[in-house]
């Protein structure tokens, strides 16, 4: 019994999902060339969630920051105007390096507030983008000068809503072809994304997974074993904000436009809720999770909106309907998660 | 053979008590070397310092001279300590339950693969399991377990866990001093005997053991010599030939010149509060079949070992641990964990863990004296027609306190002034004076005189016993003071793991009230 | 030294007030105007900022899930519009109904947050964003038939904001409004906001408030005492509740629009951050806080707008306005209670 508990939350939105294809009347195929470009776009943010829950410190919602370095990064070559393969490699290299700075100060900032990660990272989250709108709103054409003028707002200060990435959407045409649904497309953002999943299962074996998983079993045990948990503590978080960096290059790559001010809103609570929705609990998160969270999730989120049209001729309704499940998922992984945290303490 | 340890003159102070005084103590190698003592007499603070626990650091550190291995060393922290060699095991467990045995055992000393090693640095090196799985089996092997180390330590039963451990320590390779604290507390008979031999087999592997137990059975069949504690100093040290187990215990409790206070009363078996048969959880422990009568107007004592559970009845009844059963007062059934019914009957509990339970630290005194009154009666309430939404009548209240601050003698700057800036002694007196203004029928007071002077402690009892016979309060004291048990309470129950092993008269011989704590029958010392 | 640290945000906002009262007074606009507009700012959102001092005082901790208190008071808004009830009569009975709902929300609520005690912060914010779309569903499907609030294509569901021109716009602000000089003070506004600061105060003067602060600022200490802390937990989560219903009443008459939908989403954050600006902390506050709080906060919202103005990026105002809110919000999570030590070895 307790064995098959864990897969109780997927069979529910497995099931819910049936029936908003149902309800929605939309063929099978549609639903998988939906499914591909959105699994594309935000498998690896769900990986990004591991570590840290991993590490104890539950959903790390300031993988947003994550997504703006990767912003932050493309802007700079969308101004410098490289593109190719080479801009694209060097995208991620600038996004990188700038996760690494951020993940270390939110790292610094959540070993502060010990306890309290979850709504600190929150917060983390919603200071970054304001700073990031603050930079890019009005220190463009201020402080910092464009080369590309195309990119700046007419009045000379701040940049326009969206730059144009056409040219990385096509970087994988071509390659390695599949036919999913009614289209064809590229195995290789597919294979980046196994890949990633394989680096962190990787890292959970190294001598610094392991210190991450006795750190989030118990951090006073693993201080007094002489770890340095603030150390581990901050990797975990380093670790997450590079794949989430990773993560929104990818989602940008896939859509080929980059919305400056707000392709990245809610990244950390869609993703959060589809590795919950996968049957991860706050303590406890693999790999499978992410990826069985990320398909039932996407799947009830492309059909919500037509099932709603469908049934109740409203489509904001599944609208609704699908943002009270990514926040209502949460809620109800925190009801379930932390009563039994609060028992198991008896 | 030589000493690998040697301590001299190790004091450490908290504030203004003395954990340690004046410390000698000498590890041969290779030998098993007992520590025994009663709660409070300094063992856990010496293995503290040892293992550098970073509560000493914070608290400002020790003074006195540690020599390990004929070199003379300051153990800053933990990790000092390992480095030295020293390992120890935990009384309560120190493992981390979602990892498996082996994780667990190699924890921060994990085998790595090589050649990832030398491309990924070695923190993002592999780890190899195979050979943390042999080490493992290895260390489990030298203490007669056979068990698969890629379990999950969680799902393992508490000897188990115990024997990890162990393991985990004697694994590394460095370990010169072994310290156990109390490493059978948690074992059933055959468990323990199971561990009392490997840990022989340690002893023969070349390690040096500190061994410490309330069991002195066990101390004296496998101890090479034992020093005992008492008050922070040691009173006495026997080598094996010397071992003698009732004056062991009597050097433990010390035998105490006993003034007693009371005057005889004539008590009648009136019961007043009586427990049936009741069962209580409390930590991970379960007890059950624990009875108890109290009566009306006595004052009774309860004392044990720490962790024996000298605290569950007052605790059980207000819900901080889990109690059911029959529990009646004046003959009417409560039930326990109904904490407002409990209280608006007349029952008060003044915790032992004042700081943490029993005040408002950050509240002014009057606060935490009238605070109860104002939640129990209408005593404070200017119309009391509003019930809760009554205002409070002020001027009473502050008049109230002034005359309990007088009565007392309670030393502050005003009655505004914050509880955390009180002595610990004027605090008590606070949680007293609240419990006073209350009127109880019965009232509970765990540790009355733990952290407070010795000036302030003679003031407590007296205001125990006033309260007693003047206000006609019946009085629960639970303490591990056994001294002051003695004087002032009626009859005194001494609970060993978590039931009420025996009652005593407070007369009764210091030996008798030494064995009981330790749960031997009163048969076997009359012998 | 605990004292000095409590003060840095108030220090600093201070500072920043300071930096641009003097550069608005550069750019030329009138003071005067900023100063009557400032007073009906603090009393707009002062309400708000109030209902976090219950929750707070109970041991609940900052009440991010301010969105159900506030769907509750929205609900009696509509209610009030659809009855077509003008004026005085049309604000009561919206905030009558507005507590009434929240009596229930709260209790739901309180339900929750009493399951996982220490965890409040964090159940609050996402109880309060999921809270949101249950209420679109609402908004949506309710059978009202009053056209003024109806979608004007369709016809079907609430519009996102409705104007309370015809109902009861400003009925606070515009009344008893003294002038003395060039200054303009809106009594009723200030006297309704002071009259319920004044009962929050005097609940912690009558026992149920005593003993709601001994709950919060120590739980172990109240329940050997007898104190059944769900109970009190329950009615403080009730209370903070129904003010915040009575709080976006409030705000919706100054604001002249009652904001459905998306509207209640972020509004915790702000008052979260006055509150402690005024000094309080996750474990006490009081109404002095309250007031001196929302009073620095808000004006410091409304000076930056002229001066974002000036220098031609409007959009800054409200970016500016949201760095202060959550640096001060993340100030408190680092420096106030929120690294306790862990364990005692």
């Amino acid at each position: 019994m307790e064995k098959y508990k864990r897969y109780l939350v997927p069979l529910f939105f497995l099931v819910l999902s049936i029936i908003g294809i149902i309800g929605a009347g939309v063929s099978m195929n549609f639903v998988l060339s939906e499914l591909y470009a959105r699994f594309v776009r935000n498998g690896i943010f769900v990986i990004a969630l591991l570590i840290p829950i991993m590490a104890g410190m539950g959903i790390n919602f300031a993988i947003k920051v994550g997504a703006l370095a990767a912003h932050t990064a493309l802007i700079i070559i969308a101004d410098n105007q490289i593109y190719g393969l080479k801009g694209f490699l060097l995208a991620i290299l600038i996004s990188t390096v700038l996760s690494v700075i951020l993940g270390n100060i939110i790292g610094y900032i959540l070993n502060k507030a010990k306890g309290k990660e979850m709504i600190t990272s929150i917060v983390i989250g919603f200071l970054a983008t304001n700073l990031y709108q603050l930079l890019f709103m009005v220190g463009y054409g201020t402080i910092i000068k464009a080369k590309n003028s195309e990119i700046m707002l007419s009045r000379g200060i701040g940049l326009r809503n969206n730059i144009d990435l056409a040219e990385f959407k096509k970087l994988f045409d071509g390659i390695l072809t599949i036919r999913v649904g009614d289209t064809n497309e590229s195995l290789a953002p597919v294979i980046i994304i196994v890949v990633v999943a394989l680096l962190v299962y990787y890292i959970s074996g190294s001598r610094i997974g392991h210190h991450i998983k006795a750190v989030g079993g118990n951090i006073n045990t693993s201080q007094a074993v002489g770890i340095d948990t603030n150390r581990v503590r901050r990797i975990a978080i380093v670790i997450s904000t590079v794949l989430a960096s990773l993560g929104q290059i990818m989602y940008i790559q896939n859509i080929g436009m980059l919305n400056i001010y707000t392709d990245h809103l809610n990244i950390d609570i869609f993703s959060a809720a589809a590795l919950l929705v996968g049957g991860a609990t706050l303590k406890n998160a693999n790999i499978r999770n992410a990826f069985i969270g990320v398909l039932l999730f996407h799947t009830l989120f492309i059909v919500s909106p037509l099932a709603g049209q469908n049934l109740f001729k409203h489509a904001a309704l599944g609208e609704y309907f699908r943002s009270f499940l990514a926040y209502g998922t949460i809620v109800f992984a925190f009801i379930m998660n932390l009563r039994y945290e609060s028992e198991s303490k008896l | 053979m030589d000493s690998i340890l040697k301590v001299t003159g190790l004091t450490k102070k908290y504030e203004d008590n003395y954990a340690l005084n004046k410390v000698d103590f000498e590890l041969k190698r290779g030998e098993i070397h007992g520590l025994v003592g009663a709660n409070g007499s300094g063992k856990s603070t010496f293995l503290n310092i040892l293992f550098g626990n970073s509560i000493i650091r914070e608290t400002g550190g020790y003074s006195g001279e540690i020599i390990i291995d004929k070199e003379n060393t300051y153990i800053k922290d933990t990790s000092s300590a390992v480095e030295l060699g020293i390992g120890m095991v935990h009384q309560e467990f120190a493992l981390i339950g979602d990892l498996n045995i082996a994780s667990n055992i190699k924890i921060n000393r994990e085998n790595l693969n090589k050649k990832t090693e030398k491309i990924l640095g070695k923190d993002f090196a592999r780890v190899d399991v195979k050979r943390n799985k042999e080490d493992s089996e290895k260390a489990l092997s030298i203490l007669g377990i056979d068990i698969d180390p890629s379990l999950k330590v969680f799902n393992l039963s508490t000897n188990i866990k115990q024997f990890v451990e162990i393991a985990r320590e004697i694994d590394k390779v460095n370990l010169k001093i072994l310290m156990l604290d109390e490493p059978t507390a948690s074992l059933n008979e055959e468990d323990s005997k199971l561990l009392l031999s490997s840990l022989k087999r340690i002893k023969e592997q070349g390690s040096s053991i500190i061994f410490i137990s309330h069991r002195l059975e066990e101390v004296v069949e496998i101890c090479d010599r034992i020093t005992i504690f008492r008050d922070g100093e040691v009173v006495s040290s026997y080598s094996k030939e010397a071992f003698d187990i009732p004056k062991i215990a009597m050097d433990m409790t010390g035998k105490k010149v006993v003034k007693t206070l009371r005057k005889e009363k004539d008590i009648k078996e009136n019961i007043l509060l009586s427990f049936k048969d009741v069962e209580v959880n409390y930590g991970q422990r379960n007890t059950k079949g624990i009875s108890l009568d109290i009566y009306e107007g006595e004052i009774l004592g309860i004392t044990g070992l720490a962790g024996h559970g000298q605290d569950i009845f007052p605790y059980g009844l207000m819900d901080v641990y889990e109690m059911s059963g029959d529990v009646r007062f004046n003959g009417e059934k409560i039930v326990p964990g109904d904490i407002e019914d409990i209280t608006k009957k007349g029952i008060y509990i003044l915790p032992d863990e004042r700081k943490e339970m029993g005040l408002l630290l950050d509240s002014p005194i009057w606060k935490n004296i009238v605070f109860s009154s104002c939640h129990l009666s209408t005593e404070f309430l200017k119309i009391p027609w509003f019930k809760s939404f009554s205002p409070l009548k002020s001027n009473a209240m502050y008049e109230h306190t002034d005359n309990m601050i007088e009565d007392l003698n309670i030393k502050c700057r005003d009655k505004y002034q914050l509880v955390r800036e009180l002595s610990g002694g004027n605090q008590q007196k606070v949680c007293l004076a609240r419990a006073i203004t209350t009127k109880p029928k019965l009232l509970f007071v765990g540790e009355p005189t733990r952290g407070i002077d010795l000036y302030s402690k003679e003031l407590i009892l007296d205001m125990l016993l006033e309260t007693n016979i003047q206000d006609k309060v019946t009085i629960v004291v639970s303490s591990g003071e056994l001294g002051e048990l003695k004087r002032i309470c009626d009859r005194i129950v001494v609970m060993y793991e978590g039931k009420v092993f025996d009652i005593l008269k407070p007369d009764d011989s210091d030996q008798a009230f030494s064995l009981a704590i330790l749960g031997a029958r009163r048969v076997d010392s009359e012998k | 030294m605990k004292n000095k640290k409590v003060q840095i945000p108030q220090i600093i906002i201070c500072i920043y007030l300071l930096i641009l009262l003097v550069v608005v007074n550069v750019i030329g606009i009138p003071i005067v105007g900023i100063i009557n507009e400032s007073f009906i700012k603090w009393a707009m959102n002062g309400v708000l900022v109030l209902s976090l001092v219950p929750m707070i005082n109970v041991g609940a901790g900052m009440n991010f899930g301010m969105p159900i208190g506030i769907s509750a008071g929205l609900i009696g808004l509509c209610i009030a519009i659809e009855l077509r009830l003008q004026g005085v009569i049309g604000f009561i009975t919206a905030m009558i109904v507005g507590s009434l709902i929240a009596i229930v929300f709260g209790l739901c609520y309180s339900k929750i947050l009493n399951r996982l005690k220490g965890k409040e912060e964090i159940i609050g914010t996402f109880a309060g964003f999921s809270f949101i779309p249950i209420m679109n569903f609402f908004w949506t499907l309710v059978p009202f038939k009053n056209r003024q609030m109806l979608y004007p294509v369709g016809g079907k569901g609430l519009r996102p904001k409705i104007s309370l021109k015809n109902y009861f716009e400003g009925i606070l602000d515009n009344s008893l409004v003294v002038k003395i000089g060039e200054f303009q003070i809106p009594v009723a506004l200030i006297l309704f906001f002071l009259i319920l600061c004044f009962l929050i105060q005097y609940l912690y003067r009558t026992r149920v408030g005593h003993v709601m602060t001994a709950v919060s600022e120590n739980e172990k200490f109240a329940q050997i005492s007898g104190v059944n802390i769900n109970k009190y937990r329950t009615k403080g989560i009730i209370l903070s509740t129904i003010l915040a219903a009575i709080g976006i009443c409030v705000y919706s008459q100054s604001y002249g629009f009652v904001e459905l939908y998306d509207g209640p989403f972020m509004m915790a954050f702000p008052a979260v951050s006055a509150i402690l600006i005024g000094g309080a902390s996750s474990k006490s506050a009081t109404v002095k806080q309250v007031l001196i709080g929302t009073y620095l906060l808000q004006t410091t919202y409304l000076l930056s707008i002229p001066v974002a103005n000036a220098i031609l990026v409007p959009e800054i105002t409200e970016v500016l306005r949201m760095i202060i809110t959550n640096g001060i919000i993340l100030y408190a999570f680092l420096y106030k209670g929120g690294s306790k030590k862990y364990g005692k070895i």
